[in-house]
């Protein structure tokens, strides 16, 4: 990558967020009554409309000038279908490879112009997408599937990450390694995550009953503390939070035993599927080209990451770390075989097992690969 | 030590908190990443101004806006109330069902309406801000002079007329004051709205913090979140004295609640048009946003959902089992909330020189958002059902201690004397005159205290403990069950509208028995 | 008649109270003197110190120098001894309580909470018979007062202090409450102390009338009322009766422009 367009690029970052913060107060007030998808996510939206543009010259003025936001068809010459993309949770690497995709233009590619909409614990991705607020939205199998058997019209379209991110995590001088060893110990989860340590403990033969759990807000604190011996957490944060502070620790991924439930899933409604069909083939198109430009430089995307949201006061090392972390669950043989965001159909009849073990029942109909067979129709790679 | 000036006093007892706290978190918390040292707080916030200023404007313009138009909403609806009577109970109902609402489930309902953004944060801190303001400007309106109204209906004006050159501006005093507590209720509106996605923010900033063993940085949050919540307070306050010399410092904390109508008839009106005016409320909210019937719920829903549908066993039991844990932990730190209060208050009014050293800090800590309040009580008191108790108790204890204090020093000096005349002591003044004195602004705050209790209960049942019905309502949200979440919310919002009721009941009854004439 | 009660000496009282930076003197050289069973008035201008004495007398407040000494005690002692009653303009009536409670207060104050006796005979006494279970809200104003003079008198105390008790009320109930204290006083001759700013009120109940300076207050003069008991509204038509409230309006506004001397007037 040339350190010229990575400079270039960090600039746009901070116009662009800066841009965001004057534009927003303006916006406060359309924004309260107007039911308006997009206002929000201009500050994300700015830069891709003018690196879409494919002039050489990374002038300061057409990168500083986010009034484009209101009417972002003046400056490209294509008629782009605007598009929300719900991600999962706030803002961070575990998002690097669609902003990479949001700021080299690869949406643009296929004729959308994508807002990147932050999730939140107040945020419900499956909700957002059957209210029509986002074309595509990241999700879980599990949350998806519920939704489903709740009535809800959703397909997974694209798996992001091949194994689950949920780990038991504990301080490397006293390890958890497999499930048997929580038995006799305190385990320390958010309180939605029963029906999770339920099923590992099934699959694994553990006695949930010698776990002691106790309820914690997502935060690595206890077990630092010795308040328990682990935590229910995803690989890609706490550990990677721990590990930045120099504690050393142990992860143990579910899915290493038995635990088969996609996570970071693309959804879409059914009738997007129908009659969006060439905007949700061409986000994920854009999004492909993303990943697999993350997955080449794990730092650049972390560094981006930074550069987009200064108001997070990201650590750029923890950032990297996530990223390279992340690796190990988003890509695997299947992906290297069929491309990213595959699933294979073995994949899915572990699903539907560990699903209906966790209560939600549900078939291969929630699953859709049609638009990846089109995508990977010449192969694993696109280009 | 009664002669050494209030500021002075205030000052050592910060000054001895501050170098308790540094040793503490030096020492007895060091490395467990749940305490920084204030000087630790003060480098971090240098070191990463910037971050912490924008981060801090960003909430603070969100919780403008909604103060704004919250505040707004309420005096035009209090002016609505005031000039056609007959609207006054059915928007009091509203109003006061809207303030009983669980943020926490309402959050992400809004979210569905306003879209990604900054709507659903800016919705959240306006009806945060609502319903007091609503209450003090009715009640401001409500006691503007008779001689004064007499004086434009002699010159044959009309009610309007009354309303703009007396009613207006006679009720700045109060509204003054219900603006005063809307300040911080906004700010916890904000805070909780960014939990909806939000890319700037103190709430989002506080949990990548949490889960980045970032501690400083959450306590830098801490302090800067409690001297906003705390700044606003006070500039109102400020604002007020300015606008109004001539009057006396309000709290609307001890406003009364409104007078019955006589006869069974007339009280079964009174009873059904608020219910009825809400159930049409309900609909009309769904049918005006259009949303769509997956997470729409009628109250005909709800009903099926509770008792018609297959299920409905399941969820009575759920909803109802969770309710019970969550009640029983709210009223255990509701009253022990208010029992310290009065206590305090009661050692204040006794001990001049510690009310002097110790009310200020109170009245900043009674602006202090839930959110901050939390990591700090998870500190002292650990995960549990305590968690949740201490969390309400700490909301309910600084409001009620600051009116009951105020009402209890305006005892009328003739009473002491009198008492004084035959040498009684400590406890005979309690007994016969502060006591007494105090128990109006104790059921206000009572009052009040009920849905914001509740709040407090289900915020903390939700980032701390995993219990109860904010567990009920996240975990509902999580797997998309709007049943389970609207029953939720319908079943909590109702408790809390009784408990108001019953403690507005029991505040009449005593007023009643004690009033017109609260010594003046 | 048996006279009960404490004499009540008071010689050289000043007090003096710090005022938003500065001083105020209140009193200065202030002297009383009340034999036991007496009855005194307190006149003077307004602010020129005469709740300030009372206060001082009734040992709610401490007086910088002088002595004030009621048969040998001090007034902190007569308090906590609880031989003092006091009643103010206003009534300072607990609002939650009713007319015999707020009587009882006073009984429950000094140990004797069981004397309903005490409490109805009081009731009686200020002709407030019907009235038991009112509360202060219920009440007019005069009523109220009438509950608070029976506090003030339900301990049978050795001294009864008046500060402008019907300071507040109309001009007839004010003669009627006037009736009532001279009848009460002479049934129960307590040492009695009237501050008031009516003189032909303090010419009317009082044995002798004392008249006060401007602040910095001090008794200028003293007049004696030796009409005869019970006085009548009779009394207020005859011309001794003027000329004794002209004689007493004279010295006070003699006072008013600082006479020194201490006038005796025996006539």
């Amino acid at each position: 990558m040339a350190p010229n367009q990575f400079s270039r690029r960090r600039f746009i970052g901070r116009t662009a967020a800066g841009a965001g913060l004057v534009l927003g107060g303006g916006r406060l007030l359309t924004a309260c009554g107007d039911d308006e998808a997009a206002a929000p996510t201009t500050t994300a939206a700015a830069p891709a409309t003018t690196t879409a543009a494919p002039t050489t010259t990374a002038a300061p003025t057409t990168t500083a000038a986010p009034a484009t936001t209101a009417a972002p068809t003046t400056t490209a010459p294509l008629e782009l279908a605007e598009a929300n993309f719900q991600l999962s949770w706030f803002d961070s690497v575990q998002f690097g490879g669609s902003y990479i995709a949001h700021e080299r233009g690869y949406y643009e590619r296929f004729g959308l112009d994508v807002s990147l909409v932050p999730g939140g614990p107040g945020v419900s991705p499956d909700a957002a997408v059957a209210a029509d607020q986002a074309l595509v939205g990241i999700s879980a199998a599990n949350f998806t599937g519920q939704s489903v058997a709740d009535g809800a019209p959703f397909k997974i379209v694209g798996v992001a990450m091949q194994k689950n991110p949920f780990v038991i995590a504990s301080l490397s001088d006293n390890p958890i390694n497999e499930p048997k060893d929580l038995e006799g110990t305190k385990l320390g989860m958010a309180f939605n995550n029963q029906l999770d340590l339920e099923l590992l403990s099934e699959l694994n033969d553990v006695d949930i009953s010698k776990i002691e759990v106790i309820t914690s807000d997502y935060d690595p604190a206890p077990l630092v503390n010795g308040e328990v011996d682990s935590l229910l957490c995803w690989l890609t944060d706490l550990p990677v939070a721990m590990t930045v502070q120099g504690i050393d620790n142990t992860t143990m991924l579910f899915a290493d035993f038995g635990y088969a439930v996609h996570s970071q899933t693309l959804i879409c409604t059914e009738d997007s599927l129908a009659n969006r069909r060439d905007q949700v083939l061409g986000l994920l198109k854009g999004d492909i080209l993303g990943w697999q430009e993350y997955r080449t430089d794990t730092d650049a995307a972390a560094q981006l990451t930074v550069d987009l949201f200064p108001d997070a006061g990201f650590d750029l090392e923890a950032q990297k770390l996530q990223a390279s972390e992340q690796l190990k669950i988003m890509f695997s043989a299947d992906t290297d075989e069929h491309g990213f965001l595959w699933f294979t159909d073995e994949s899915v009849q572990d699903n539907i097992r560990t699903l209906a073990a966790l209560g939600v029942d549900v078939t291969a109909d929630l699953w859709d690969r049609s638009l990846l067979e089109e995508i990977y129709a010449d192969g694993p790679v696109l280009t | 030590m009664d002669r050494v000036p209030a500021r002075v006093l205030s000052a050592a007892v910060g000054i001895l908190v501050l170098a308790l706290w540094e040793l503490l978190a030096r020492t007895v918390y060091a490395g467990s990443y749940r305490l920084s040292p204030p000087t630790a707080v003060v480098v971090d916030f240098f070191e990463y101004r910037d971050l912490y200023l924008r981060n801090l404007w960003h909430s603070t313009k969100t919780a403008a806006w909604g103060f704004l138009w919250g505040n707004l909403a309420a005096i035009a609806l209090a002016g609505v109330a005031s000039i056609i009577p007959v609207l006054r109970r059915s928007i009091g109902a509203i109003a006061l069902t809207v303030f009983c609402l669980p943020f926490i489930a309402v959050a992400p309902i809004l979210r569905l309406i306003t879209g990604p953004g900054n709507g659903t944060p800016i919705t959240l801190s306006a009806l945060a801000v609502f319903f007091t303001t609503y209450v003090a400007a009715l009640l401001g309106l409500d006691t503007a002079p008779g001689s004064a109204l007499d004086v434009v209906r002699s010159f044959g004006r009309g009610r309007f007329a009354a309303f703009r050159r007396v009613r207006l501006r006679a009720s700045v005093p109060a509204m003054i004051a219900g603006l005063q507590i809307a300040a911080p209720a906004a700010f916890l509106g904000a805070v909780v709205g960014e939990f909806t996605g939000a890319r700037s923010g103190l709430g989002i900033l506080t949990v990548r913090a949490l889960g980045a063993l970032n501690t400083d940085r959450i306590w830098v949050i801490a302090v800067m979140a409690t001297a906003v919540a705390t700044g606003g307070y006070m500039v109102i306050g400020a604002l007020g004295r300015w606008l109004c010399p001539w009057a006396p410092a309000l709290d609307v904390g001890a406003v009364p609640t409104a007078r019955q109508e006589p006869g069974l008839l007339n009280r079964l009106a009174a009873l059904l048009a608020p219910i009825i005016v809400v159930f049409v409320f309900w609909y009309a909210f769904l049918w005006v946003f259009q949303i769509k019937p997956f997470f729409a719920k009628t109250p005909l829903d709800v009903w099926a959902e509770l008792f018609t549908n297959a299920d409905a066993a399941e969820t009575r039991s759920s909803v109802f089992g969770a309710l019970g844990t969550t009640l029983w932990t709210t009223s255990l730190g509701y009253v022990a909330g208010l029992i310290g209060a009065v206590v305090t208050a009661v050692v204040f009014i006794l001990v001049p020189w510690l009310e002097r050293a110790l009310m200020p800090i109170a009245v900043a800590l009674r602006s202090i958002p839930i959110i901050v309040t939390t990591p700090v009580i998870i500190l002292f008191v650990g995960r549990g059902l305590l968690t949740t108790t201490a969390i309400v108790a700490v909301m309910s204890f600084f409001p009620t201690l600051v009116n009951c204090y105020a009402a209890m020093s305006r005892t009328p000096e003739g009473i002491l004397d009198v008492l004084k005349s035959y040498d009684a002591g400590s406890a005979a003044n309690v007994r016969n005159a502060y006591l007494p004195t105090a128990v109006p602004a104790l059921l206000a705050s009572a009052r009040i205290a009920v849905p914001t209790s509740l709040l407090g209960a289900t915020v903390a049942e939700w980032l701390a403990t995993g219990d109860g019905i904010g567990a009920v309502m996240v975990i509902a949200f999580t797997r998309n069950d709007y049943n389970v979440l609207w029953v939720s919310v319908a079943v909590l919002t109702l408790v809390a509208v009784i408990g108001y009721w019953l403690v507005a009941a029991l505040e009449l009854r005593t007023l009643e028995r004690v009033a017109p004439g609260v010594s003046r | 008649m048996a006279r009960r009660g404490a004499p009540v000496d008071v010689v050289g009282v000043g007090r003096t109270f710090a005022l938003g930076g500065g001083e105020v003197e209140a009193l200065r050289g202030f002297d009383l003197h009340v034999p036991a069973g007496g009855f005194s008035a307190l006149i003077g201008p307004s602010g020129c110190g005469k709740s300030t004495a009372l206060r001082l007398v009734a040992g709610l407040d401490l007086p910088d120098e002088g002595t004030i000494d009621m048969d040998g005690a001090s007034p902190d002692q007569m308090r906590r001894g609880q031989r003092i009653g006091v009643a103010f303009q206003d009534p300072s009536l607990l609002p939650w309580r009713t007319v015999s409670t707020n009587i009882r207060l006073a009984l429950e104050l000094v140990g004797r909470r069981h004397d309903t006796a005490a409490v109805s005979d009081l009731i009686e006494l200020v002709g407030l018979q019907g009235f038991e279970k009112a509360r202060p809200a219920q009440l007019s104003g005069g009523m109220r007062q009438r509950v608070a003079i029976a506090r003030s008198l339900v301990t049978e105390p050795d001294l009864l202090l008046l500060d402008e008790p019907f300071g507040a009320l109309d001009a007839l109930t004010r003669q009627q409450l006037n009736d009532e204290l001279q009848r009460i006083w002479t049934a129960r001759g307590t040492t009695t102390i009237l501050v008031t700013h009516s003189i032909p009120e303090a010419v009317y109940v009082a044995d002798d009338v004392l008249v006060m300076s401007p602040r910095p207050g001090r008794v200028v003069a003293r007049h004696s009322i030796d009409f005869e008991r019970p006085r009548t509204r009779e009394l207020l038509l005859a011309d001794e009766f003027h000329a004794k409230v002209e004689a007493v309006s004279a010295s006070l506004h003699r006072s008013e422009g600082q006479v020194v001397q201490i006038e005796a007037d025996n006539s």
